[in-house]
């Protein structure tokens, strides 16, 4: 090779060289008034259309080829802010959005980015803007983030106020529910009709219901992720509100200017206080203590360019007591959801961002009852333990790459009994079971051109369940024959499963896109509900040797239009999706007259399978803004010992599901809005015949869930009203009326038998027990800043 | 525990003004089935009923009810040695079919402890049923029964209270039953008084006895006096309560077992459906033959108490 040749190779890769040289900014997007990092905002250089958004934590990495270009961040709320950046370096920029005051844009449910439904890879995804809802209409006074979430298409309520959710035909436990990365158990207050968030203490919320990337596991149905606030880095600030049960009271500042804050935010409810001077002496609720409330504690500290930890908690307890002076009865219950969290952010180089998470979650339900000498204890619960750390690599604008490891500690209570009856029974005391839970997961977001955007993970899941822990064997009659004693730490059984995950989109134009993803995924933890509604004594319990994890695939593919500038957001979404190992109770279980030392023995598993499809429209943009949802499903379940073996519907299954959210700012102080659903009613199993064994009269019942009850509709109303707003001080008045149109919803079916003395006629009469007829309510909100 | 439910359902009705409406249902199909009420116990005949059930929602009159008896079976009772007798219908106070004279009634076979017997039922369609129960060997072993009058938390009401020896050496299953004999036709069921002996193997045990209403459906038309009187759970002094204390066999705990937790809990929303595993076999058929050794223990409870 002349020496000709070799200068002109060298030249030629030092060009290409050259040209490939690419360089990074990166840094955080925060409030300019609270310091509060912002996500999901959309950050990218106009010129090339490449860009990215921000993580949990606000931070941001682009790397682009060098060059000057326009440097933008949009997002929802905040003024734009945009810069000319000659990029010939890798640079640290951290940048200041300010919100934008009286704002006409407000957007209730809003998409990461103006365009984002249409352009991100991921599926089923909704953001729901935590301030915005806050106009929304409220129940006794106070919004609620799930009540919200249950509007959007493919999640329906549990029930008549209820704060469970059914996500795409799966069951209330296959929703991840995380706060600040904490797992939470139990989402309700009050039986439910309350949920554990705070506003108040709320930034961020999302529901991922499908295509859900590999970084989240352990349910098969969907992912509610909910961010604490961080705490005002700039200045006092104190919050709070009045409604007609609730009080709420927060608290946030500066610990150190811009380098470290808190935030302390609680709830009480008071109505346990305001009846009882009402209540005459021999009142039967005279005894009655019944009240909960929850607190939320956040710091966190910026140690510097590269280091910044959070700390954060809750704690809410729900008791309900009741102490009857004419009678010898007590009862006392209580239910308590604890989390923390503490979480260390590294940003090893511009492109490399690690957080490293150390969890806790507790979730503990407790009986206390006690008639002459006769007292019982129950106890159940579940308790983890968790370490995790996620790697997130930003290649370039058109790659991200995230590795993680998690790893979960599992104690579980069931059922915990202690009683004293004045004899030594042997009652059999479910035992605690103890678990691992071990994930590892890969995940790349790329685009193959400018069309076709790739997420594409696996995550490989262990769950072992370990000692100590007898196993029994027992006789026909139930009698324990034989032990198999496993001492701590000692494996008994344990399951493994690769998690594929898969979304894919193709744009066909800047406002028109087609999606479709798949899901593969486990769940090791069921919980079983005893009752046709949820309540807090549902229990939590581990795959075992009884009980297979539960297997899911989902299959969805979606079209996604957006028209006027990205003001109007339409999308279609089908799904089909598939449900192994569902776990329920035997047949003839009761937890009143049957203990057991081995509960999961008492369970039964099948499968099943739903599909349907969503429809959404949602405008985000203007003085009028609001979505309309519609969702059209199926869901059925197969289980060899229940009914026979022979499919039925499942108790969610709904044909039709509606939701209507409209907001109107006829004034830039005020707002009114309104809501209205409509739901086919839940299935449930009724009594079609009846017979005689004795004297008593014995019911005969429908297969399961034969029996369709009533539809489900209602219209709230609300005006939010800005009675002053200055840079000191804020307060604001919240009118809502729930149920405008007082329509009788069935919360239950009940059946009430009677006989004539006079002619012995036996009749039967259905009743449906309805709970909340129109309900007008106000909430004074303040802010002192 | 019921109590503690409902004041929870009540509670919560209470702080949100619940409403309750009558609807009417679209219902799915009613199931025709056949029932078998039958059993023997030591010295006694057998007695067997056989009956269809009935549409839930319509309002059924006694002619309704009583037609539902099926008089037109052929029911025979077969001990070990295999001597049979058709039995015959005939009156029985234990049976709502039994007071009209529509239950089937033995008058050869008696129960013997011990001893394993067969069902055999033919109904007028020509279909067939079949059953065994066994009266087991051993009869209760009661240490006392007394009512709590010093405990200060009673009142005008008192339970009664039961000390028995279980077994260790068997699995024991237990059913009781008692009659106020100025109250009631017959013997009732105690209320949750069916169970087996897994918690209290070989141990003295000491159990409440609470009493149930013969029957599980409201009667209306009663004075507050007599419906007290009817549906109440504990005794009081001048009652003279006559306990039917029995071991049965399996099949019968398994059928009974979570029937009387529905009959307590009567239409409790909150709670799943139960089956109850019939040990009849044939077609479209429920209910349970069963085998008692039953003993009999009066109480009188005195006024001066």
């Amino acid at each position: 090779m002349s020496k000709r040749s070799v200068l002109s190779i060298l030249l030629l890769l030092c060009s290409t060289i050259l040209f490939a040289q690419k360089y990074t900014i990166s840094g955080y997007v925060k409030d300019s008034k609270s310091g509060e990092a912002i996500s999901g905002v959309n950050v990218y250089f106009v010129d090339i259309n490449k860009g990215t958004a921000t993580n949990t934590y606000g931070y941001y990495s682009i790397t682009v080829e060098s060059g000057e270009y326009l440097f933008k961040i949009q997002a929802v709320g905040y003024r734009s802010f945009q810069e000319n950046i000659n990029l010939n370096k890798s640079i640290r920029k951290d940048i200041e959005l300010t919100p934008i005051v009286y704002t006409k844009q407000e957007v209730v449910v809003s998409a990461t980015r103006s365009d984002d439904n249409v352009r991100a890879a991921a599926m089923g995804t909704q953001v729901v803007n935590v301030e915005a809802l806050k106009k929304m209409p409220s129940f006794f006074g106070e919004v609620d983030v799930i009540k919200t979430v249950q509007l959007m298409p493919g999640v329906q309520s549990a029930g008549e106020g209820s704060s469970g959710y059914h996500v795409r035909g799966g069951g209330l436990d296959q929703n991840l529910v995380l706060l600040d990365e904490a797992i939470i158990y139990n989402t309700g207050h009050l039986f439910g009709f309350f949920s554990i968030f705070n506003t108040d203490a709320i930034r961020s919320a999302e529901m991922i219901k499908s295509g859900m990337a590999a970084n989240y596991g352990g349910r098969l149905a969907s992912v509610l992720n909910v961010n604490m606030k961080e705490g005002n880095m700039k200045k006092y600030q104190v919050e709070g509100g009045i409604g007609l049960i609730f009080a709420r009271l927060t608290a946030q500042g500066p610990i150190v200017k811009d380098k470290a804050s808190f935030l302390v935010s609680a709830r009480r409810t008071y109505i346990d206080a305001l009846i009882q001077p009402f209540l005459k002496k021999d009142s039967p609720l005279k005894g009655l203590k019944f009240y909960f409330y929850d607190l939320n504690a956040k710091t966190n500290w910026i140690i510097n360019d590269k280091h910044r930890i959070f700390l954060s908690g809750y704690y809410g307890m729900d008791t309900y007591g009741f102490k009857s002076s004419e009678s010898a009865m007590n009862a006392h219950f209580t239910w308590r959801n604890a989390s923390a969290s503490f979480r260390w952010n590294y940003n090893i180089s511009s492109k490399l961002f690690l957080n490293t998470s150390v969890l806790f979650s507790d979730y503990d339900f407790g009986t206390d009852m006690s008639v002459d000498v006769y007292s019982m204890t129950i106890k159940s619960g579940i308790r983890d333990y968790s370490l995790k750390s996620d790697l997130t690599y930003m290649v370039n604008a058109n790659n991200t790459l995230k590795f993680g490891m998690s790893y979960i500690f599992h104690h579980f209570i069931p059922n915990s009994y202690a009683a004293e009856a004045g004899s030594d029974l042997d009652i059999p005391v479910s035992p605690n079971y103890f678990a691992h839970e071990v994930a590892g997961y890969a995940n790349e977001e790329v685009d193959l051109g400018d069309f076709i955007r790739l997420n594409v993970g696996l995550r490989a899941s262990y769950f072992a369940h370990v000692g100590k822990y007898v196993q029994y064997t027992a006789d026909q009659f139930g009698r324990v024959q034989d032990s198999v004693v496993y001492s701590m730490g000692k494996k008994v059984k344990d399951y493994w499963g690769l998690e594929p995950r898969l979304s894919l989109r193709f744009l066909i134009d800047k406002s028109l896109s087609i999606k479709a993803s798949y899901v593969h995924n486990y769940q090791y933890l069921h919980q079983v509900a005893l009752s046709s509604i949820s309540l807090p004594t549902d229990v939590w319990m581990p795959s075992s040797i009884a009980v297979k994890p539960m297997i899911g695939n989902q299959y969805s593919m979606g079209v996604y239009k957006n028209f006027k500038n990205n003001m109007i957001e339409c999308s279609v979404e089908a799904y089909y999706k598939t449900m192994k190992n569902v776990t329920e109770y035997r047949e003839g279980y009761s937890p009143l007259t049957q203990a057991s030392n081995s509960l999961d023995m008492q369970f039964t598993q099948g499968d099943g399978y739903s599909y349907g499809v969503e429809f959404l429209i949602n405008k985000t943009i203007g003085k009028f803004t609001g979505w309309i949802g519609y969702t059209l499903s199926w869901t059925k379940y197969t289980f060899p010992e229940l009914n026979g073996g022979k499919e039925f519907f499942a108790k969610n299954d709904r044909r039709h599901d509606v939701s209507i959210s409209l907001s109107y700012d006829i004034l830039p102080n005020l707002t009114a809005s309104v809501v209205w659903v409509y739901a086919t009613g839940n299935t449930m199993t009724v009594p079609v015949g009846f017979y005689f064994m004795g004297y008593n009269m014995v019911v005969q019942y429908s297969d399961k869930n034969a029996y369709r009850v009533p539809p489900y509709h209602r219209m709230d109303i609300a005006v939010n009203w800005i009675m002053k707003r200055t840079e000191r001080f804020e307060h604001v008045l919240n009118f809502s009326v729930y149920n405008v149109y007082n329509r009788k919803n069935p919360f239950f079916i009940s059946i009430s038998t009677r006989m004539e003395q006079s002619n012995m006629k036996i009749s039967n009469q259905a009743y449906q027990m309805s709970l909340f007829p129109i309900l007008p309510s106000i909430s004074y909100n303040f802010k002192f800043n | 525990m019921k109590k503690i439910l409902w004041s929870i359902v009540i509670i919560c009705l209470f702080l949100f003004w619940a409403c309750e409406t009558p609807i009417g249902m679209k219902l799915p199909g009613k199931k025709n089935t056949k029932v078998i009420e039958g059993w023997i116990e030591n010295d006694q005949y057998p007695v067997v009923v056989v009956s269809n059930s009935l549409s839930y929602y319509s309002t059924i009159g006694a002619e309704e009810v009583l037609a539902s008896a099926d008089k037109n079976a052929k029911v025979y009772i077969t001990d070990e040695d295999g001597n049979s007798e058709q039995l015959a219908l005939g009156f029985t106070t234990e049976h709502i079919f039994g007071i009209v004279g529509a239950a089937y009634v033995g008058k050869t076979i008696k129960g013997k402890a011990g001893k394993e017997y067969s069902l055999y039922v033919e109904d007028d369609s020509g279909q067939v049923f079949t059953a065994k129960a066994r009266i087991p060997q051993q009869p209760m072993l009661i240490d006392s029964l007394f009512f709590p009058v010093n405990t200060a938390v009673y009142d005008t009401f008192y339970p009664m209270r039961i000390i028995f020896q279980d077994r260790p050496e068997t699995y024991d299953c237990y059913r009781f039953f008692c009659k106020i004999t100025h109250l009631d036709i017959a013997y009732s069921p105690i209320r949750l008084g069916t169970f087996d002996d897994l918690t209290f193997n070989g141990k003295q045990i000491t159990y409440e006895i609470s009493r149930s209403p013969l029957s599980n459906f409201n009667i209306s038309g009663m004075t507050d006096s007599v419906r007290e009187d009817y549906s109440r759970s504990y005794f009081k002094p001048g009652d003279t309560i006559v306990l039917r204390a029995t071991l049965t066999d399996t099949a019968t705990l398994k059928y009974w077992f979570p029937l009387q937790t529905d009959i307590f809990l009567g239409s409790n929303p909150f709670l799943i459906t139960k089956h109850y595993p019939t040990n009849i076999e044939g077609e479209n058929v429920t209910g349970i033959f069963s085998g008692y050794h039953a003993r009999y223990d009066t109480l009188i409870f005195h006024k001066d108490n």
